[in-house]
């Protein structure tokens, strides 16, 4: 299958060539921001598509990690290496303490419970002033120092160029685990959880166990991409990690597809990209968001992706068909 | 079932849209005043705050610089080592938004590449853009918001509207000690960087005053009911309230139904003019003060050169929305003009920043805000117009007190 | 103290009727309707608009309102809803957010950000016990559309047939469907009260104080908080559970803290559904299948 290989090679060939035709420009700057939702997309779509339940604070768990990152280094002075893994770990273990009432309720009551929690760390993010700086947010966080690396020198963080290749490694860390794990048995287990809870039970699986794993995995993950994040603003703020960014996030995997690997970092792609072309247009392109969930779930459940590929295929054979004719 | 059909209806509505919106979509930012047929264009970037709580502010701030550049281009543009440039507004809208405002600053920087960049009136704006500016090749001049000691510190930041921290504290202190206030109760907006950080870090240092409770509420908040009650327990001797003004005009019809106010000394921190609301609500302001202005252009006795621009203004853009932040916008440009005349360069930034630092409020003439005469800037790049506290009369700002706080 | 319960209460009552929309929605036809919150917004401009233009009375644009907010959730009910009948929870959750943001966002696009009030001069006055209690006239207007709104419901459901087959539907959709029970028409009947009524909640909002397009979320997060609390599908329920966190909020707000209103009753919320994952009155979810 060496055709195949081709398919992941040039594209990694692409973003690992990236920087230097973005430089220090917008389209870097675009790459990042990618890159950092992606981590955001793919983790909840482990939750999704593959655990089948929904969560609309995956936002204020990217907040979380972001503020506890920026808050570790900016007044305790703690090196942003271990600022990194300590914020995806605190992330977790308040995601756990959430899951533990949340996995009592059911269906609608348990969405209500993720929007409920989104609020509270909304207003928690605002409230204390002393912490995270309130409605002014926080700021001057830093960027992290440079690193050496062999044969390529220092690597400085300072630029966009850096960063991207912080963010890349995360990236593709990330997707690979994410991808181990849809492969494996658990993996299995969780999509037999998904699909039918009763039968699962009664093959001796513990729905509890496999939910609350996912849970606090993927929002240690959302931690991270929100270390990320405010490390490369250098500024957190309640705006960036409220309701309407937890919905984005859940329509970014609704569109690109649940369930499905690829779809929504498709999802995200599309998204940023019609977030970039009616920038100045808020308005209209929330407008559009909302019509294209209601349109997608009705018309498109498995998702624009695999819609768009099921359309290519078709597009391929019947242009094979006519080829054939042809000869 | 994904069936053809079901997939062609998604995409022909998502179409329809998508056209829809190419057809209203008209640019990238939108580029104002007539460029030059020949002769060289200056391009001022504006982070506008044409939209949200700030709109009311930003849209003057906005509207005031055009008429700045409308009448600098008039007259033959800048001249900047013997060439004529004509200036050209480019303004990208960040809804005072801090996060947002991050955002929009990149994309003026690299997308429109411009090196001089005036605000959009929000103090969260430029909270959180202070540290980001210091490594940015740009020279940027604040004529909105409040925020304390924002450039502090950043040598590429001026700011020619007043400081929200220290000057305006003293001020507010001097004039509730002219009337005699010994309790206060504060209720702001959160998100207001200015006042957030005037209640936490300023007026505790005040002497003289005891703060009996500090209140906040969310933008957009209806029902004040539940912390007016709890003031008026309190019997504080006077209320500082802080937002954007479209709260303040529900916030005081209910503190008036509740019995609050008259009663207490109501000062008023919302930049408010007459000219900004209808009848309904400047009656409701009625018996209060307003402080959070560095301009006489808004009230009952005006001097000469703010009618004129007045005028101006309200032949330009109708009288609807002017206030007293106005006159900051329209002398910002003429600073940031004057400022690359005499250094002669519309590149060298540093020999900009040093014209900007030595530039005096007697050579611009134009200037319409009341400056502290001499140096306009201070070494921090801090600017120190007088700030004027009105009262409400009949529909009116009466002029009552104003200082420089320095 | 009495002035801050009273002050619970006028809340409370929006937050009712609101809270009644939602649960009658989801007792029926087990659709979490996010989008009553676009519909809250819509009721009150269009009330708003039908006074300035056409010069109404308030009752009139009330009543026209309403109406109209009732068609508006009718053809809401079949162009987002009427697909998804049979389909898991999850996806008429995403329908409905997507509802919500396409209402509020049009009404944004439509009439602007300008928060407006829609004027009532005759109410402009207020009941004072001075020194007691502070009550501005339109307040009470709310407390007592509030409950006419809930009587006239109470009365429909328990006596008319369409009623019936309201609850009928709620109880047991299958039977229903297969007794001839009309879904179509119970829908469409049951998305016109609730829009109507949500659409009313948005226009005594707009009287009372002031509305704007992004005044839904919240308004109708909070009623599904309440819903929850008094458990989905139980209008005694959302009637209780409205004002009591109408006077919660009130109280927080007055003695506790104004800036952690939502951590404290949210966190009742959780701490509810931890010890009763129903809700307190509320209706058993079946097991997932």
């Amino acid at each position: 299958m060496k055709t195949g290989v081709w398919k992941l090679i040039i594209p990694a060939v692409l973003m690992i060539i990236f920087p230097f035709i973005g430089k220090e420009g917008y389209l870097t700057h675009l790459a990042i921001t990618i890159g950092i939702f992606s981590v955001l997309a793919s983790s909840l779509n482990l939750l999704m598509g593959y655990a089948g339940l929904v969560s609309i604070a995956h936002g204020a768990f990217f907040g979380i990690g972001a503020y506890t990152s920026g808050i570790l280094v900016l007044r305790y002075g703690i090196p942003f290496w271990v600022a990194l893994p300590l914020s995806a770990f605190f992330t977790a273990l308040i995601a756990f303490g959430i899951s533990i009432p949340s996995f009592r309720t059911k269906g609608i009551y348990y969405i209500i419970v993720t929007i409920a929690f989104q609020f509270i760390a909304s207003e928690v993010f605002e409230g204390w002033y002393k912490m995270t700086g309130g409605g002014l947010g926080l700021r001057g966080i830093p960027r992290p120092g440079p690193i050496s690396l062999p044969l390529i020198g220092a690597l400085s963080f300072q630029s966009k160029f850096g960063y991207y290749y912080l963010v890349l490694v995360f990236v593709l860390v990330v997707h690979f685990i994410l991808w181990r794990i849809i492969k494996s048995p658990l993996g299995t287990s969780l999509m037999a959880i998904r699909d039918n809870e009763t039968k699962a039970m009664m093959m001796g699986l513990n729905p509890l166990i496999y939910k609350i794993f996912v849970f606090v995995f993927i929002s240690g993950l959302a931690g991270f991409a929100g270390s990320l994040y405010a490390h490369y603003l250098e500024f957190a703020h309640p705006d960036l990690f409220n309701f309407f960014i937890s919905v984005d996030l859940y329509l970014m995997v609704v569109l690109g597809g649940a369930g499905t690997f690829f779809g929504p970092l498709f999802g995200v792609f599309i998204l940023e990209m019609i977030r970039e072309f009616l920038h100045g247009f808020v308005a209209f392109r929330l407008f559009l968001f909302g019509l294209m969930l209601v349109l997608i779930i009705i018309f498109i459940p498995q998702g624009l992706l695999k819609a768009l590929s099921d359309i290519g295929k078709r597009l391929i054979l019947r242009g094979g068909c006519i080829l054939n004719k042809l000869e | 079932m994904l069936t053809n059909k079901k997939v062609q209806y998604f995409w022909v509505i998502l179409l329809g849209v998508a056209v829809t919106m190419l057809l209203i979509h008209q640019g990238e930012a939108v580029a104002q005043s007539t460029p030059a047929k020949d002769g060289k264009i200056l391009r001022i970037g504006e982070l506008a705050g044409l939209t949200g709580g700030i709109a009311p502010y930003g849209i003057q701030l906005h509207n005031a610089r055009l008429l700045a550049i409308e009448e600098i281009n008039n007259k033959g543009g800048v001249v900047v080592g013997n060439v004529p440039y004509k200036i050209e507004l480019v303004h990208l809208d960040a809804g005072g938004a801090p996060a947002e405002s991050i955002k929009v600053l990149e994309r003026l920087i690299t997308i429109e590449k411009l090196k001089f960049i005036l605000d959009g009136a929000s103090s969260s704006a430029e909270y959180a853009l202070a540290p980001v500016l210091k490594t940015k090749e740009v020279i940027m001049i604040w004529s909105g918001g409040n925020d304390p000691d924002t450039t502090v510190g950043i040598p590429n930041a001026f700011r020619n509207h007043f400081d929200g921290g220290k000057p305006f504290v003293k001020v507010n202190e001097l004039f509730l000690n002219k009337m005699k206030v010994k309790k206060i109760s504060t209720y702001g907006q959160t998100g207001h960087a200015d006042f957030k950080r005037l209640v936490e870090e300023y007026l505790p240092k005040v002497a003289g005053f005891q703060v009996l409770s500090t209140d906040w509420y969310p933008y957009g908040e209806k029902d004040y009911f539940p912390i007016l009650t709890k003031i008026k327990t309190l019997k504080p001797d006077a209320v500082l309230a802080h937002g954007f003004f479209t709260d303040a005009v529900p916030m005081l019809k209910q503190a008036r139904e509740i019995g609050l106010f008259p009663g207490v000394l109501w000062l008023n921190q919302y930049a408010a003019a007459p000219l900004m609301m209808d009848k309904p609500s400047r009656q409701v302001f009625d018996g209060t003060y307003e402080i959070l202005v560095s301009s006489f252009a808004a009230t009952s006795d005006p001097p000469a050169k703010s009618k004129k621009f007045f005028n101006a203004y309200g032949k330009k853009f109708g009288e609807t929305g002017f206030g007293g932040w106005a006159e900051a916008g329209y002398d910002s440009v003429y600073i940031l003009a004057k400022a690359l005349e005499k250094a002669g360069t519309v590149d060298g930034l540093p020999k900009i920043i040093g014209a900007l630092h030595d530039l005096t409020t007697e050579e611009i003439p134009e200037l319409l805000q009341p400056y502290k005469p001499g140096k306009i800037f201070d070494a921090e790049g801090q600017a120190y117009p007088k700030i004027v506290v009105v009262e409400w009369k009949e529909e009116k700002q009466v002029p009552v007190f104003s200082d420089y706080g320095r | 103290m009495i002035q801050v319960l009273v002050n619970g209460l006028v809340n409370g009552a929006i937050l009712t009727l609101m809270a009644i929309s939602v649960t009658i929605i989801f007792g029926v036809l087990r659709v979490p309707h996010f989008g009553l919150g676009g519909i809250f917004v819509w009721g009150a401009f269009i009330a708003y608009f039908t006074r300035i233009t056409w010069g109404l009375n308030v009752l009139t644009a009330m009543l026209f309102s309403a109406t109209l907010s009732a068609i508006l959730g009718v053809v809401i009910e079949k162009i987002a809803f009427k697909r998804l009948r049979g389909a898991s929870e999850d996806a008429m959750f995403v329908s409905a957010i997507g509802v919500l943001i396409a209402l509020e966002n049009g009404a944004h696009l439509i009439w602007g950000e300008q928060t407006r009030s829609i004027p009532f001069p005759l109410l402009d006055f207020v009941l004072s016990l001075p020194g007691v209690l502070y009550l501005p006239a339109m307040r009470v207007l709310i407390l007592l559309v509030v409950g006419l709104v809930t009587l006239g419901l109470h009365f429909y459901v328990k006596k008319t047939k369409m009623g019936k087959a309201m609850r009928a539907v709620a109880q047991n959709r299958i039977s229903s469907c297969l007794l001839g029970v009309p879904i179509d028409r119970v829908a469409s009947y049951t998305f016109a009260f609730g829009s109507a009524m949500a659409g009313m909640a948005g226009t005594l909002v707009g009287i009372a104080f002031t509305f704007s397009y992004d005044m839904g979320t919240m308004s109708v997060l909070k009623a599904f908080v309440v819903v929850v609390l008094g458990g989905l599908g139980s209008i005694g329920g959302a009637i209780i559970g409205g004002f009591i966190l109408g006077i919660i909020d009130s109280l927080t707000l007055t003695f506790l803290t104004s800036q952690y209103k939502y951590l404290v009753s949210f966190s009742l919320i959780i701490l509810v559904l931890v010890l009763r994952p129903s809700g307190i009155f509320g209706q058993k979810l079946s097991r997932p299948q």
